[in-house]
């Protein structure tokens, strides 16, 4: 009898809370939703649902921001299999997965295949085929302020790890801050950690991912001391309190000109920009190694679109990456995401886009193909965020560099029992 | 008039004479009673809770792999030598000690002198209680840089260099304190209410006997006042500790776990086993574990401070 | 005299204010432009810049989303209130075993760190097809503050003499009269001040319209604040801007209830 009553009410709670669900479909439009991590999105996304809807009478697009953390998306939607159309995931081992899993379809005969740059698409490939579309290319390094390099003397930027040292040396000489610290948040020292760990392994990235991911590798490979006399060079000139200063503050320090240099991404340029009168900021390949040709620019995929496997609307998915990846139009996807500072490049080539000092050194880099992948997103999944972890204790002076490798050896075998 | 009674055994007499016709006649209606919010509950928290997280933490589940399988008690097995989810236990438990008494503390001292005859009450509580309504992750970026910019400034205009060189986020110890500060500033108004409403419920007669009594000051704080607020101390330690078990809000914005993992509480690694490594069913065994020994210190709790409770 | 009115009350003033600090500090930052704001974050504005408002109101969409939030936070407290009072009543008078498991087990609801259900919640939701629905968060807030509020509630309830209701019963007062009318008012001040909690906690919450809610029309105005919130940092002038906004209504339903919450009421009409 109670258990009854209980059912009752129960079942009154839900026709109840059901009532108000009943979504309001505007005509017989086809209905495509994409699902976004948060980023420096601002109106471009309302723009992107625009610049598609305008253009195409049968479907419409709806884009919806994770303003959470992504991985709470990820999480909800892998335990319940409900998936959005179209998302993003991250390049490399998570694409990887989701094919391995069939939860994304493969798009090897779709248009961008042919047009996205042969390094890029690597990122969205599994067992030779394309499965998922990787729409810019990141870039990580030193950030530099070229009036502050000029005041202190700096004709040329380094290009091997002593001639690093000298020019932090000559700023300090000259009274300006060599490098403006962001490393009180882990996500930063990944980057920084990961930048220096591909120099490292550059020639052979797969196989030293194929020797951790079997259980046997390590990260005390030959040359590993390249990164951490890098780090001891960073760390002796990122100022007194270096572990005090967040990313926020590291790229407001570039923006203000407090400090001639900043480790980061492309991305730092957001802040920099909305300045009113922003400093030149300019760009080079953080040098970990003494032999120049090894000081390549970090440059990956950073967003790749998947199509769900499950999506009833396979068609419409297509359109919509068709439009996410056509160069050519004038209103077009890259016009709206990729057209200020701060913003990826697209990982096809395109005649569009911002003339800024950081990205058209960059583009030399690129042009003379002196780039290398990041590891990081190759690492087994999540192993990336504890990479961060173990290397702030080394700059923060907790830890030697033997026990970084140590722990993170162990680290990699504990995330491989999945 | 106030009597330190034996508690538990006159409350038993007067239940027993309450075990009225009246009550046992509308039993019925009384259990009726309980089963809207019971629905919403069993809705929210119980079905969730007893048909989602205790089977799973028997599974062995990635959700990025997709593999699942029954492996019965092994992620419990496999929770005690895990070292890192027993070191974010006991930075928990540090952390929280401090929270809960320092908040309590502030919080009823405020409550007192708040609940005096002072001018503008109204707005001096909401001062002190505004820091608790507004979200905490926000707020939380803004002392980041209280700490890391305002305080060195402070430091150097005051003259004081300890001040202007402390690295808060770069030791552990250091960013235990800002979490800590941060934590009792967001704690304190909501105690704080809580004491206030609990000072009201005093009768003014029985104050005011105690001041001819020629009782005042802090003796009357202590042993009249308090003893008589002990309903409302173990609704505030309640909260407060379920609230430090609990806590992930502050220590995520304010430090991320940082230095290098050193500050991070247990709902931080479990969270961290759950979204970043995925392993939702060794996370559900790690929550279910948290929740057990969060039952077993708050029922203690509310049994230790329930008896000393007082009748008046 | 005076002067012990007054000095007790300038250092509670004072201490207030430095209390407040984080709070003025954020709101004084989003009256500056974005680089005035990275310039000089701790000075005050120069000028009152309103940009980041009228930028901030329109991206967000203001109304919609305080529409919702307020749809939600509303019906969340009526429900809540109302099925948590009812759920003390029934458990504080049932004798025995069965009311002390009652108050048990939502006294221990209180514990669950909302991360450790999250899936299963998700997982739950989704089978019953019940995403995306502002009415369903309104239950599962009602829900999950509902534990705290049955456990304050009988706390009280219990303070009340049972000789009350016995003597209302003998005046011929029936059982659901004698709740609502005789004891329901009773309990008024800590109505209103779990009313104003709920009201907190719902206005407030970010997790779950972020995770259930993913229709951009239904979005609320904590989860559009967020939108502004990213890595680099690029819009934090509106996400002060947004922030200032939401705590607006929250000072103004503070102070309006503050009187009932400190009235004392209860205890004068209680304790004879």
């Amino acid at each position: 009898m109670k258990r009854k009553m209980l059912a009752a009410v129960l079942a009154g709670a839900m026709t109840l809370c059901a009532g108000g669900s009943q979504a309001v479909y505007a005509e017989d439009k086809t209905k495509v939703e994409m699902t976004v991590w948060s980023g420096e999105w601002g109106d471009q996304l309302d723009r992107i649902m625009e610049g598609f809807n305008s253009t195409h009478d049968d479907v419409e697009l709806n884009i919806t921001m994770q303003s959470g953390d992504y991985s709470d998306f990820l999480g909800n939607a892998a335990a319940t299999n409900e998936w959005p159309d179209i998302y993003i995931l991250t390049p490399w081992t998570q694409v990887q997965t989701f094919a391995e899993t069939g939860r994304i379809a493969d798009l090897s005969d779709m248009a961008f295949v042919d047009k996205v740059y042969p390094t890029a698409l690597e990122a969205g490939m599994y067992d030779g085929k394309v499965y998922a579309y990787p729409a810019n290319t990141e870039y990580l390094g030193v950030f530099y302020n070229k009036a502050m390099f000029a005041e202190a003397g700096i004709e040329s930027v380094p290009t091997t790890r002593d001639e690093f040292a000298d020019v932090c040396a000559k700023l300090e000489e000259a009274g300006i801050a060599p490098i403006a610290s962001n490393f009180k948040e882990s996500w930063t020292l990944k980057h920084l950690f990961s930048v220096m760990m591909s120099n490292v392994v550059q020639d052979d990235m797969a196989g030293f991912l194929e020797q951790l991911n079997s259980g046997e590798g390590t990260f005390g490979v030959d040359g590993i001391e390249d990164v951490f006399a890098a780090a001891d060079i960073i760390k002796q000139y990122s100022g007194n309190n270096r572990m005090d200063c967040d990313s926020t503050s590291g790229f407001n320090a570039l923006a203000n000109s407090e400090a001639a240099m900043l480790l980061t991404g492309e991305f730092s340029q957001n802040v920099v920009g909305a300045m009113d009168n922003p400093p030149d900021i300019g760009y080079f390949a953080l040098p970990v190694s003494n032999d120049a040709a090894r000081n390549k620019a970090a440059v990956d995929a950073g967003i790749v679109y998947a199509v769900s496997a499950d999506t009833e609307n396979m068609d419409a998915c297509r359109e919509v990456i068709d439009y996410l990846s056509d160069p050519d139009d004038e209103d077009g996807y890259f016009q709206i995401v990729c057209g200020k500072a701060g913003n990826a490049p697209p990982a096809m080539a395109w005649n569009g886009g911002v003339e800024c000092s950081s990205s058209s050194d960059y583009q030399e880099y690129a042009n003379g193909g002196n780039i290398t992948p990041w590891v990081y997103q190759q690492y087994v999944n999540g192993f990336d965020v504890i990479s961060g972890d173990i290397f702030q204790g080394y700059m923060a002076d907790a830890y030697t560099s033997n026990q970084v490798i140590e722990m993170l050896d162990a680290a990699y075998l504990e995330y491989l029992d999945q | 008039m106030i009597q330190k009674k034996d508690a538990v055994g006159n409350r038993e007499v007067r239940e027993r004479r309450d075990m009225s016709i009246l009550y046992k006649k509308n039993r019925k209606f009384y259990l009726m009673l309980i089963l809207p919010a019971l629905a919403v509950y069993a809705l929210a928290l119980l079905v969730p809770m007893f048909g989602g997280t205790i089977p799973y933490s028997f599974l062995k589940w990635n959700l990025m792999t997709g593999k699942k399988a029954f492996i019965g008690l092994d992620n419990y097995i496999k929770l005690f030598s895990d070292t890192g989810f027993w070191k974010s236990f006991l930075f928990n438990l540090e952390v929280g000690v401090f929270t809960i008494v320092g908040s309590n503390i502030l919080g009823f001292v405020l409550a007192y002198f708040l609940n005096e005859n002072i001018k503008a009450k109204g707005v001096i509580r909401a001062m002190f209680f505004i820091p608790n309504i507004v979200s905490a992750v926000l707020v939380s970026f803004i002392w980041v840089f209280i700490f890391t910019c305002a305080m060195p400034a402070i430091g150097a205009a005051i003259g004081w260099e300890g001040l202007a060189n402390v690295s808060w986020f770069g030791t552990p110890g250091m960013a235990t304190i800002t979490i800590i500060v941060v934590s009792v500033w967001q704690n304190v108004g909501f105690l704080m209410i809580i004491y206030t409403a609990g000072l009201q419920t005093i009768p003014k007669d029985v104050m005011e006997s105690a001041q001819l009594d020629g009782c005042s000051g802090l003796k009357k704080v202590l042993k009249i006042e308090l003893p008589l607020l002990m309903p409302t101390v173990t609704i505030n330690l309640f909260v407060s500790i379920s609230g430090a078990f609990k806590m992930f809000d502050i220590p995520n914005a304010m430090t991320a776990g940082g230095p290098y993992g050193s500050t991070m509480p247990v709902a931080m690694n479990i969270y961290q086993e759950a979204f970043t490594k995925y392993n939702l069913g060794y996370g559900s065994a790690k929550s279910v574990v948290l929740f057990l020994t969060v039952a077993a210190v708050t029922l203690i709790q509310l049994y230790v401070t329930r008896k000393k409770e007082v009748e008046y | 005299m005076k002067k012990k009115i007054w000095l007790p009350t300038i250092i509670m003033f004072l201490l207030g204010i430095v209390f407040l600090m984080p709070i003025l500090l954020l709101v004084m930052n989003a009256f500056k432009t974005h680089n005035d704001m990275i310039q000089n974050f701790l000075s005050f504005p120069h000028y009152l810049y309103f940009g980041n408002f009228t930028e901030a109101i329109e991206r967000m969409k203001l109304w919609m989303v305080v529409g919702n939030s307020a749809l939600v936070t509303v019906g969340t407290m009526l429900l809540c209130t109302v099925t948590s009072f009812m759920g003390a009543y029934g458990i504080s008078h049932i004798e025995g075993k069965f009311g002390n498991i009652m108050y048990l087990l939502f006294t221990l609801g209180q514990i669950v760190p909302f991360h450790s259900i999250m899936i299963a919640l998700s997982v739950q939701l989704t089978n019953m097809k019940l995403l995306n629905n502002l009415l369903v968060l309104v239950c599962l807030y009602a829900g999950f503050h509902g534990a705290f509020g049955v456990f304050t509630y009988v706390g009280f309830l219990k303070s009340i003499p049972k000789e009350l209701e016995e003597a209302a019963a003998i005046d011929g007062c029936g059982v659901f009269r004698c709740m609502w009318q005789v004891i329901f008012p009773l309990v008024r001040s800590t109505s209103v001040t779990l009313l104003v909690l709920f009201f907190l906690w719902t206005w407030n919450d970010f997790l779950m319209p972020n995770l259930y809610i993913s229709d951009g029309a239904k979005r609320t105005l904590t989860v559009a604040i967020y939108m502004f919130k990213s890595a680099s940092g690029s819009e934090w002038n509106l996400m002060l801007a947004g922030l200032t906004i939401s705590i607006i209504p929250i000072v103004i339903i503070y102070i309006a209830a503050q009187k009932y919450i400190t009235s004392g009421l209860t205890a004068g009409a209680v304790k004879m």
